[in-house]
């Protein structure tokens, strides 16, 4: 038996509890316990336990003289208190963990996980139960709550003498009373800050509104007792009802009575929600069967009986909210069908997602204690909160948190935690967008902390950053090689450089070469903690939020043009048909001969030998390498695009922007050849180190996947090209690209058309993301969009952080002596395959955050570009029907790459289909009485009335002349809608032969007339000749397009010449 | 729903054992004056008890093999051995299998050509089951064989080990073998390091076979030092007993 002791160190005991049963039985349980003597106390002044070995772990701080550990009361009432920044030496109990995972909380569980792991916070956990010195068991008869209370003294009292008596042990508790001492003593939540953080506003603001927060499980534990007692709890509202027992959920999912999901609420239908179960949507309509569930909430449903099913709504909403639906909610709108679909109420719930909620307090709303706060996300329901001094908040942008939300209640309790400032200011609006995709305060404030600025190379004007010797010696040496970066103008952050050159047996050297940012930000470093929180750098309109400092984004790791930097280079040789024979990875010192814009290459592409903003004498020398490289280039692409790979568009767009937050101009982001021939070689660079780091660490790698999509997310896009006359063959991305291209071919007097289906096919798409190759099948590393095997994300170091982990991968694959030597000395965590999935999960959460962040600052600009110019006159544009629904349809507007509803009914369901349409002369707010509306969907409106001779058709890719309008808004972003001014006739003629068809009962006068609309209508086109010469350039593609038709009065008659054929024809 | 964390991420199992360790283990031979070698073993809360008869006369005329012995084993898992109590009848398939498994595992091992015409059996009763029967079986087995004085080759130790989020852990007990964790069983020949047995039922990544198979292999090496230990112990014993 000795030798067994020697190795464990560990002694056997049982521990026996009893258990209920599924079957009501009572049971023993026994579970075998050891207690061990080697857990670590993990602080930094103890020098009896191996604590300093532990690597990656934050260390209980020397510097502080006090500890604390929270008990349960604690921790479910002020974990938002513990989860402040301030808020350091947190001495996590594990009797705390294990109770909270008895009581299922393993929400809970996740966010002190959350503390504890981030080593800024010099935060523990400690195995209690498992240690010898501190293990409690229980004594008969007595309490849980008393057992543990009991276990945390002890804690308390054992971690008091280990630490030499020095360091004060604060037990904080909000149900045993508070006890002062010098070494452990016992203090409320509300005492400690008073003792230790009475001047810091916010923690104080907080613990006043948490202190009268009514929680969630407090009422459970009510409601249990006085049920008994009948009803002291007050009356269910609305009828929302109580929700189903756990153990009653559980048994009811097993056997699919009910079924359990993530509640999705849609933005544009406030009633309508939607639980996806294992691959299929139930619609939940209405308050009161959405029971208290708020989006995000992972519910469980109960069907409703199939002659209660309902029909997806179909509406634009009339409040607002975002105009594009969301990434993630896109399925449910390509799915919409007019037959009715499995209905539920939710009937429990398993987990809340609560998170801050950014609102304004309702107008007029009645002096007193409470308030309503409306959330800018419309998907949230309005929340309760209470506060003494509403009319400070009022007006303002304030930040929520909702605490529970009773039975008895309309609306959820919550709580007031800060302001953000005056509502509509930029400032309070941006600051709103950044709280709504949880970008953290100190990426916010673009701080880092003092230390971590400490770890930083220095580079000032006076002493400029050199490369060290012994470094220049252990790097391949390319200094002498011709190296350029094409970035767009005014880039600070450049992290890839290009370079290219024939070897003397005829082959060709193709370069990428990254900025080597993992030799500078060291794992486990300050810096590397920060910029792996932040996950990416975050892009808004008018500004960005580096993810690293900018001493490294903007000057020591920035490739810029004649320094010499350190850089991750890979290299492929090429044979004369550009087929790769070889290919090399590793750390290189480069220095860049020159800083080009995209503009300024496309130029040399186009045969410019000079072009403005390049020293003649570089561009002559740079032209060649620009030109070759784009010949390999462009054969690569190629190459991957007869693979199968898509060619998708998405609308982005510019601001130019005043200093006075004015906008003068939107400016659609142009794409040239060059832009897609830079990101080919950061494509292929990407996958051949997606490649070698598979191949390095089998169930390690950081790959980026794109998960084929499935039928039914095409459904729109098919319906929408089959209106156009095209077919979509979806089996294969190659098959797809393939239909893609022929539309493009199609449509080639109609290039608008293309991208809006192109913008469709990007919607119908997956969200690629981040894996880690150990949690997923070999076939599914595939990239669809790509057309890849292996991908990753490598090129970009300086603004998203799975580059670096790429980096760091790829240097110790390859055995770079530098990164193997850290992993070594600092340790590593880049191999370990859970590591790498928790990575991978934030970095997919910051990088759809900061996308959707980016999304909202868009449109928060486009509203304010409209506000700023529909002050002095109506703002006209021409645009596209992008989508047709039951009460309208949404417009595109490609110069603004703006997305818009017009309203055909008004919200009591009259319709308002504006005269101006058939004659040009009516006002703006003249509608054409007694109209009539016909939806057919998804392709077609149209509208009737009496007073009409025809009816006037909408389809889907009609060209309409439209006013950009804002409805203002309170609690929300401004909202731009728009208003039909005119259509533009540049429908071809296939659809116009649709229309008459329609249309043969027509008279000889009516036929007359709709051809005077028409000349009215080419009249208005020629008005525009007068505007200004820079909008009409912006406008060259639709005037061609109504040349094309609109002509000759001839060409105008074409149409009705052929419809009296048929009228003719129809009449025999 | 798994709600227990079955491996913290500071390497703690829900019984306070780190990965790469294995339960406490007790045992004792001889508990039988009845049968010709016995053993009785704990692994963790596991029970488990062997007892040997033989080699004696074949027992049906008919299985009788005329140039070695014949094993028999029986296996049975006591209707009290779980919390709630549940009867396994006597040909459950379940119980049938491990029995084989046993039974292959020592037929090499047992020099049974040096008994012709004869058969050994071999019982195993576990009274507490709390995971991990296959290696506790085998073990006892072993110490029963030994304590019987049936000639082997070498002792058959037998170890299993999973895989909990992708670590290989040693010794699964109860709790971890039911929420669904790979599991694999190996016994060996500690002297020569030969496999005898490879058991596993659930699906592993290839790529962390070959870790698992060798943690449990060095698990076994830790038994076989347990086990030696025992049996080197009551041989003291006796041996006192002779001279004293």
């Amino acid at each position: 038996m000795n030798c067994f002791k020697d190795v464990m160190a560990t002694t056997k005991t049982d521990r026996s509890f009893f258990r209920k049963t599924r079957g009501n039985a009572i049971v023993k349980l026994v579970r075998e316990q050891y207690l061990r003597h080697d857990i670590p106390c993990l602080a930094e002044s103890c020098t009896v336990c191996p604590c300093s070995s532990l690597g990656d772990q934050g260390l209980l701080s020397k510097e502080s003289d006090h500890y604390i550990i929270p008990d349960m009361s604690v921790v479910m009432r002020y974990l938002e208190i513990l989860e402040q920044e301030e808020m350091t030496g947190i001495i996590l109990s594990q009797t705390i963990v294990t109770s909270l995972q008895q009581h299922d909380k393993s929400r809970t569980y996740r966010k002190l996980r959350h503390i504890i792991n981030d080593s800024r916070r010099k935060s523990v956990i400690f195995y209690n139960e498992v240690f010898a010195d501190t293990q409690t068991p229980r004594l008969p008869g007595e309490p849980a709550g008393e057992r543990d209370w009991r276990a945390l003294r002890k804690l308390a009292d054992w971690y008091y003498h280990h630490l030499g008596q020095k360091k004060r042990i604060i037990l904080l508790s909000e149900i045993h009373p508070q006890q002062e001492s010098n070494d452990v003593c016992v203090y409320s939540m509300q005492a400690y800050l008073n003792a230790y953080w009475p001047t810091v506003s916010l923690l104080q603001n907080l613990v006043h509104a948490l202190a009268n927060v009514e929680l969630e499980d407090d009422m459970e534990r009510i409601r249990m007792t006085s049920s008994k007692k009948r009803g002291n709890t007050g009356t269910a509202v609305q009828g929302f009802t109580e929700y189903k027992s756990t153990e009653e959920l559980e048994v009811g999912i097993k056997s699919s009575r009910f079924f359990s999901g993530t509640l999705r609420c849609r933005s544009d239908a406030r009633d309508q929600a939607y639980v996806n179960s294992a691959g299929k949507d139930i619609l939940i309509v209405g308050n009161q069967n959405r029971n208290r569930a708020v989006h995000g909430d992972t519910v469980v449903v109960e069907l409703l009986s199939e002659n209660n099913w309902a029909t997806a709504s179909n509406e634009i909403s009339y409040e607002g909210g975002s105009t594009e639906e969301d990434i993630e909610g896109s399925q449910w709108v390509v799915q919409q069908t007019e037959k009715s679909r499995p209905t539920g109420r939710v009937v429990g719930i398993l987990n809340r997602n609560w998170r801050s909620y950014v609102a304004t307090l309702q107008e007029d709303s009645p002096d007193g204690s409470f308030h309503l706060a409306v959330p800018l996300d419309s998907v949230i329901p309005k929340i309760r909160i209470r506060h003494q001094e509403a009319k400070l908040i009022q007006n303002q942008r304030i930040v929520v948190r909702i605490d529970h939300w009773p039975v008895s209640s309309q609306y959820p309790q919550g709580h007031y935690v800060r302001s953000l400032g005056p509502i509509h200011h930029l400032d309070t609006e941006i600051s709103a967008i950044l709280v709504e995709h949880g970008i953290s305060v100190s990426q916010a404030t673009q701080g880092f902390s003092e230390a971590s600025l400490k770890e930083m190379p220095i580079d000032t004007p006076e002493m400029p950053w050199r490369p060290e010797q012994d470094e220049i010696k252990r790097r391949k040496d390319l200094r002498s090689l011709t190296v350029f970066s094409i970035d767009p103008p005014n880039c600070q952050d450049i992290d890839d450089a290009l370079s290219i050159r024939e070897l003397k047996n005829g082959n060709i050297e193709l370069g990428v070469h990254i900025a080597d940012v993992s030799y500078f930000v060291k794992e486990h470093s300050l810096t590397d903690l920060e910029a792996r929180a932040r996950g990416t750098t975050v892009y808004l309109a008018d500004r960005r939020f580096d993810m690293l400092p900018s001493v490294l984004s903007e000057r020591v790791c920035s490739l810029r043009e004649n320094v010499d930097r350190y850089s991750v280079s890979v290299l492929w040789t090429l044979d004369k048909s550009y087929k790769v024979l070889d290919v090399w990875f590793g750390r290189t010192i480069i220095r860049s001969s020159c800083e080009m814009e995209y503009e300024q290459a496309q130029k040399m592409l186009d045969g410019e030998s000079t072009p403005a903003g390049v020293d003649p004498a570089l561009s002559r020398k740079l032209k060649p390498f620009v030109e070759k490289l784009a010949q390999v280039l462009r054969t690569m692409r190629n190459q991957r695009l007869a693979k199968g790979a898509l060619e998708l568009e998405s609308s982005e767009v510019k601001f130019k922007i005043t200093k006075d937050n004015e906008i003068t101009d939107i400016i659609p982001k142009d794409s040239m050849e060059i832009h897609g021939l830079v990101a080919e070689a950061m494509i292929m660079a990407n996958s051949y180190v997606g490649k070698r780091a598979y191949q390095g660490y089998k169930d390690a790698a950081l790959l980026r996947r794109h998960p084929p999509p499935s039928a039914t997310q095409f459904d729109r896009l098919i319906k929408a090209a089959k209106s156009q006359g095209f077919s979509i063959d979806f089996s294969s991305n190659r098959s797809l690209a393939r239909s893609l291209e022929i539309i493009t071919r199609g449509c080639q007097n109609n290039p608008e058309i293309t991208r809006m289906l192109k913008t469709m096919a990007t919607m119908a798409m997956n969200e690629a993301g981040y894996v880690s190759s150990g949690q997923f099948a070999v076939s599914d590393y595939y990239h669809y969009g790509l057309a890849l095997e292996y991908y990753t994300h490598f090129t970009s170091p300086i603004r998203r952080y799975a580059d670096v982990v790429a980096h760091r991968q790829l240097l110790m694959c390859v055995g770079d002596s530098v990164a193997v030597n850290d992993a070594n000395v600092r340790g590593t965590v880049m191999t370990q395959d859970s590591k790498i999935a928790e990575i991978c999960m934030n970095l997919n959460l910051k990088s759809r955050e900061s996308k959707l962040a980016q999304r909202d600052s868009t449109e928060l600009f486009q509203s304010l570009y409209v506000l700023q110019h529909t002050m002095t006159g109506p703002l006209i544009e021409s645009g596209i029907i992008s989508e047709i629904r039951s009460n309208g349809f949404y417009v595109f507007l490609p110069r603004f790459g703006l997305k818009g509803p017009v309203f055909l009914i008004e919200k009591d369901g009259s319709p308002i289909v504006p005269l101006s349409l058939v004659s040009n002369k009516a006002k703006e707010e003249d509608y054409i009485p007694n109209s009539h509306i016909e939806v057919s969907l998804p392709t077609n409106v149209s509208v009737t009335s009496a007073d009409l001779p025809h009816p006037i058709n909408f389809q889907l890719f009609d060209h309409v002349r439209v006013s950009l309008k804002l409805r203002k808004s309170h609690a929300h972003r401004h909202m731009v809608y728009m208003t039909l001014v005119g259509l533009e006739h540049t429908t071809k003629l296939g659809s116009s032969q649709v229309d008459a068809v329609t249309t043969a009962q027509l008279s000889r006068d009516t036929m007359m007339r709709s051809i005077a609309e028409q000349e009215e209508a080419k009249a208005q086109a020629n008005a525009y000749k007068d505007r200004s010469k820079e909008e009409l350039e912006t406008r060259k593609q639709m005037r061609k397009a109504a040349k094309n038709n609109g002509s000759s009065i001839y060409q105008l008659l074409e149409p009705f010449r052929k419809m009296s054929i048929i009228e003719s024809t129809t009449s025999q | 729903m798994s709600r227990v964390e079955l491996l913290t991420p500071e390497g703690l199992r829900v019984d306070g054992r780190r990965a790469n360790e294995l339960r406490k283990i007790t045992a004792k031979t001889s508990v039988f004056s009845q049968s010709d070698g016995s053993a009785y073993i704990e692994q963790g809360n596991t029970k488990c008890l062997a007892a040997v008869y033989g080699p004696r006369e074949v027992r049906h005329r008919m299985q009788a093999l005329a140039d070695r012995a014949i094993i028999n084993v029986e296996f049975n898992v006591a209707p009290f051995s779980t919390s709630e109590r549940k009867k396994r009848s006597k040909n459950d398939k379940r119980s049938l299998e491990v029995a084989t498994f046993i039974r292959q595992t020592f037929e090499p091992v047992i020099l049974t050509s040096q008994f012709p015409r004869s058969q050994i059996d071999i019982y195993l009763q576990i009274f507490q089951h709390d995971g991990g029967l296959l290696q506790s079986c085998i073990n006892a087995a072993t110490l029963a064989l030994i304590d019987a004085g049936i000639p082997m080759l070498d002792y058959v130790c037998a170890c299993s080990a999973g895989c909990i989020d992708k670590v290989p852990v040693l010794d699964l007990n109860n709790l971890e073998e039911s929420a669904d964790t790979p599991e694999l069983t190996v016994a060996i020949l500690p002297r020569t390091g030969k496999v005898n047995l490879l058991e596993m039922e659930s699906r592993l990544h290839i790529e962390k076979l070959a870790s698992v198979t060798e943690l449990a292999t060095e698990g076994c090496m830790q038994i076989h030092k347990i086990l030696d230990d025992v049996v080197r112990k009551n041989t003291q014993h006796l041996k006192d007993r002779l001279t004293s």
